[in-house]
């Protein structure tokens, strides 16, 4: 593993029944890089995303963040270790407040006991910390204006940026997109882009995105994994998956492995 | 027309009336304050909630009558028990999906019921269980010699109500408290969407035990309401149609609203006890079953006039139907 490295697939395999959705899939992700996971439909994408933050039980493999193992933890645990994932399908919390989607995703409210809920003036201190913290984000995000509505009221491209801004309230060290852009039009879709950005010039967080826009992806993005048919089929910078042979068979359906 | 379906509205001026629809309706009411912290808050659907409520109460009978622990102190242990069985149902089954928990949660709660019926050793199947009630009698003559000093006189069931009211107005209050809190946040996540709150660090499954804990605790305390207005327990008491009443009052009133809990309990109570006295010239039974069908064309009316309960918000509504 390279001394770079915040996140790394070691040989992750994932089956169900009889299809391999991810095989054998090894892969680093460099701390304080934007690395692309693209690959065809049915590439095994989302499976391997969901086996790395924990909402799939892999078969075998392993997962270091940061040198050590978080292989098979369950997701809360992976997200309170700085591991936070985005969904392909927005999860917006439709019938809460915005600012109640935000003020959710803070990690450290004695308030979250059962034992102590009752007793505000232990908590309070603390939620109102959180409330600035959200209340900045959001303004970064365009979404001030919003912290009052249900988050259900919000259109796609905004429930989006809410997803990524509540991710944020987490202090992530790797965040991982599901296809942050689908269903965005151009104008969000490019300021979520600077907001991606900006992320990792700003805080050095590290991003791992899955996309099909290829332009976007190869302007965006230092490193690319490509698989293909649950396996990873190419790895590097834009440029050289650019010029990959297998990345362009990969993607004109005609798959041609190595063995 | 007038002639064939005639209601007298005497009883409505009758005081024993109405302390007999506060006393059930606030025993429902806590006993739904649970089911509308499960289903309206959590979104876990508990049917066992009838079950819990006989833990709780059976509990506090056996302890009392078979093993002499005083009425105090079996009604403080009657609450760990409902909670024990609470996490008994809840570990295995709250990990499956909402429907596979919600039959586990009915199953539960018959599993109870037989248990009750036949364990004759333990409850007195269905002969009933019984003599539990001797320091209630003595803490009631209290109450009703202070109610006497402040000058509202004595009357059958007046103290209990006292005592429900008391405790349904502090429960509901300190339940609102509690959804209002960090915690309930957590709550309204996870029936929002649960893999959103894991994916934000919350253990979700945690949550969802801790929901159904405080639940059946209530619950055991909405039987000792019931344990003390029926004086003996029996299976039958604990009819899954006691859960259905509970979702009603849930519906009723509005889901996710704690005030709507209190005015649904009291609105289907008074329903079902008033149209006691309608009278038609037909036999008993035919009354009986016609008197459901009053309070079923009610209950109907209002769930297409006002699908979002008498207390519910319909913005809400709108955005889950979405």
């Amino acid at each position: 593993m390279p001394a770079d490295a915040l996140l790394s697939v070691r040989n992750v395999s994932k089956r169900f029944g009889a299809i391999a959705a991810v095989d054998d899939v090894t892969f680093d992700v460099a701390e304080g890089s934007i690395t692309a996971l693209i690959g065809p439909n049915g590439a095994g994408k989302s499976t391997l995303f969901n086996v790395v933050t924990g909402f799939v039980r892999g078969d075998r493999g392993d997962v270091l963040l940061d040198g050590e193992s978080v292989f098979r933890r369950p997701p809360h645990a992976l997200a309170r270790r700085g591991l936070v994932r985005t969904f392909q399908l927005t999860k917006a919390l439709s019938v809460m407040s915005v600012l109640d989607n935000m003020l959710l995703a803070n990690p450290r409210n004695r308030g979250e006991r059962l034992g102590l809920a009752a007793l505000r003036p232990l908590w309070r201190d603390e939620e109102r910390r959180a409330r600035v913290r959200a209340r900045e984000l959001l303004q970064v995000f365009g979404l001030a204006a919003k912290a009052n509505d249900y988050a259900g009221t919000l259109s796609g491209g905004q429930r989006k940026l809410l997803e990524l801004a509540r991710a944020l309230m987490l202090e992530p060290r790797v965040v991982l997109l599901d296809e942050p852009l689908a269903g965005v039009n151009r104008t969000l879709g490019r300021s979520l882009l600077d907001h991606i950005e900006g992320l990792r010039a700003e805080r050095r967080t590290t991003i791992l995105f899955v996309e099909h826009d290829l332009d976007v992806v190869m302007r965006h993005s230092d490193a690319i994994v490509v698989m293909a048919q649950g396996r990873v089929v190419a790895s590097g910078t834009p440029a050289e998956v650019r010029r990959d042979e297998r990345v362009i068979s990969a993607y004109l359906g005609t798959v041609t492995t190595d063995e | 027309m007038t002639g064939l379906l005639a209601v007298s509205l005497h009883f409505l001026v009758n005081g024993d009336f109405w302390i007999n629809v506060g006393v059930l309706a606030t025993t429902y009411g806590i006993f739904a304050l649970g089911i509308q912290l499960n289903v309206g808050t959590t979104g876990i659907v508990n049917f066992g909630q009838a079950g819990f409520m006989a833990v709780g109460s059976y509990a506090m009978g056996i302890l009392v009558v078979r093993y002499e622990v005083s009425f105090w102190w079996a009604m403080l242990l009657g609450i760990p028990v409902a909670i024990a069985a609470a996490l008994l149902v809840g570990l295995p089954s709250l990990r499956l999906r909402y429907d596979y928990f919600a039959i586990s949660t009915l199953a539960f709660s018959e599993i109870v019921r037989y248990l009750a019926d036949n364990w004759d050793g333990l409850t007195g199947g269905n002969l009933g269980l019984f003599g539990y009630t001797d320091t209630w009698t003595d803490a009631s003559a209290r109450i009703d010699a202070w109610l006497e000093k402040i000058g509202i006189g004595q009357r059958f069931l007046l103290p209990l109500l006292v005592v429900n009211l008391a405790l349904l107005l502090l429960l509901t209050a300190l339940v609102a408290l509690l959804v209002r809190s960090p915690w309930g946040r957590v709550l309204n996540a996870i029936r929002e969407d649960e893999d959103a709150a894991r994916a934000l660090g919350k253990n979700t499954f945690a949550y969802k035990l801790q929901s159904l804990s405080v639940a059946a605790a209530l619950a055991a305390i909405g039987g000792y309401m019931l344990a003390i207005n029926i004086s003996i327990l029996s299976p039958q008491n604990f009819d899954p149609i006691l859960t259905a009443y509970g979702f009603v009052i849930v519906i009723l009133g509005g889901l996710g609203s704690y005030l709507g809990v209190i005015v649904g309990s009291f609105f289907l109570i008074f329903m079902l006890e008033a149209t006691r006295y309608v009278e038609l010239p037909l036999s008993d039974a035919r009354v009986a079953a016609v008197r459901f069908m009053i309070v079923g064309a009610v209950l109907m009316a209002l769930v297409v006039f006002r699908p979002q309960g008498l207390f519910g918000k319909s913005e809400e509504l709108a955005l889950r139907a979405r």
